[in-house]
């Protein structure tokens, strides 16, 4: 494997098959390449039947400028070697990207395109966040935590919801301290959102499962209004419980707080289909990520995160099980693994590397075939193992 | 020169019989093939050096149609005259 041959190297293979001396072998091979640089001189070209074709070319004289002092100097004119390997070598050694052919490309194919597709991706994110210039901090988490509900439909009242919590943020070090300010269903509804991932996270569930929680978290809410409670769990114990017909403590503003409660979650329920059937967002799953740590920063943190963690416990088994998930990657590999191809088995004096050179057009990849079979030592193969060989993409 | 005039000129002047010259060429060149085909440097002192290397692929356009055309990577024998070799042929 790239190893440098010499004059000797070569002739062994004559000490071996036509059992000739090593001193002659060497004088052979020796003699052959002296004869074929002095035909070469003399006739200026030289056929080689198995090798190609040698040919000298004329140069002219022509002028250049030293580099170092820019002087112009001349080159004289000079014969070079050009070397044309014959049909049946070159085939040989090109044998890995034999089934490659010329493409015609098509009028108006930008190639540009390719490289820049990833950055479209980000202004497509940046697109959707400044829809709500309302809430300058929050916009980005919000409207990547409740998915898309701005343009998802445009109700005010999403906005007013939002608006709130940039103030609630800056004092807000734990959730009770907000039950007297205005918005105490929407803190409730958030208490809830809190306790219900992290039931739906033990339970890992899967998407029938959460529809039904998103059913449960209307009762639960409408109990927590009635119950006017603090504490946002109690109400989910009794979770199977009713449709809120008990009269609670604060009658004055049960209603309304119903209502606004039906209206939130009605909201929440929208959005959270909107984001599971992905109605508006195609990509979002790298910029839930990173709107997750953004989140876990900020003081509010727990409860949003949770609640996009719930989010994306739910859109998770939409995708299809990615194949190369289920394979050891290539740490930085340019490829992955998404399947066997084939196998083959180790034959004496193959190497992984020639393997992955026939198969695959490179001795680069025989990395892959490498992690795919997960050798312990790749230097040590035993005989007639069927080496899996990885199909990549 | 053709094979046949070069192949003449190696019997003349390794005096072996033409048969066994015959032989030991193509057993050379066979040799040579593979390990090119095995990626190997072959250097051969006061010649020059025989290596595959690897082309990229690329995009041409044909200057008279302006067809845009993509030219798959691929596997190339090179051949770099050595020094001496240079010197010889312009001597």
């Amino acid at each position: 494997m790239e190893n440098k041959i010499s004059v000797s190297e070569l002739a062994e293979i004559f000490v071996k098959e036509k059992k000739l001396t090593k001193a002659r072998a060497n004088k052979f091979v020796r003699l052959f390449f002296e004869v074929l640089g002095d035909s070469l001189a003399r006739e200026k070209t030289v056929k080689v039947k198995g090798l190609g074709t040698f040919k000298l070319i004329d140069v002219a004289d022509r002028e250049s400028v030293n580099v170092n002092t820019a002087e112009r100097i001349l080159i004289e004119g000079h014969s070079k070697i050009s070397f044309t390997p014959e049909a049946s070598l070159r085939d040989r050694v090109n044998k890995p990207f034999a089934a490659f052919e010329t493409v015609i490309l098509n009028e108006g194919i930008d190639l540009d395109v390719m490289t820049r597709l990833p950055k479209d991706e980000d202004s497509t994110e940046d697109l959707m966040s400044p829809e709500q210039p309302v809430v300058p901090v929050e916009i980005t988490e919000e409207s990547a935590v409740d998915e898309t509900p701005a343009s998802a439909d445009s109700d005010q009242s999403v906005i007013s919801t939002l608006a709130t919590v940039p103030d609630d943020l800056a004092e807000r070090t734990c959730c009770d301290e907000q039950i007297n300010t205005l918005k105490v269903e929407e803190e409730r509804v958030e208490n809830l959102e809190v306790t219900i991932p992290q039931e739906e996270s033990e339970q890992t569930v899967p998407a029938e499962e959460a529809e039904v929680e998103v059913e449960d978290k209307g009762d639960a809410v409408e109990n927590d209004v009635e119950d006017g409670g603090e504490d946002a769990v109690a109400p989910l114990s009794a979770l199977s419980g009713g449709d809120g017909t008990k009269l609670p403590s604060d009658k004055s503003n049960v209603w309304k707080h119903v209502l606004r409660a039906c209206v939130v979650l009605l909201l929440m329920a929208l959005s959270y289909f909107a984001g599971y059937y992905r109605w508006l967002c195609p990509v979002c799953d790298d910029v839930k990520v990173v709107q997750k740590e953004k989140v876990s920063k900020k003081g509010e943190a727990d409860a949003r995160k949770q609640e996009s963690a719930q989010k994306d416990k739910v859109q998770e088994p939409a995708p299809r099980p990615r194949p190369e998930d289920q394979y050891a990657q290539v740490p930085g590999g340019k490829y992955l693994i998404i399947g066997t191809k084939g196998t083959r088995e180790m034959k004496v004096g193959d190497t992984l590397y020639k393997m992955a050179r026939e198969e695959y057009g490179d001795k680069e990849f025989a990395k892959y075939i490498i992690v795919h079979n997960n050798f312990a030592n790749p230097d040590v193969i035993p005989l007639g193992y069927e080496v899996k060989l990885p199909l990549l993409k | 020169m053709t094979n046949k005039e070069f192949i003449n000129r190696l019997i003349r002047e390794s005096g072996m019989p033409s048969k066994e010259v015959n032989e030991l060429t193509s057993t050379l060149l066979g040799e040579i093939e593979k390990r090119l085909v095995d990626e190997d440097f072959i250097v051969i002192p006061e010649f020059g050096t025989f290596e595959v290397k690897k082309k990229l692929e690329r995009v041409v356009v044909n200057p008279v149609t302006k067809q845009k055309m993509l030219i798959p990577p691929k596997m190339v024998v090179t051949f770099k005259p050595s020094g001496s070799l240079k010197q010889k042929i312009n001597a």
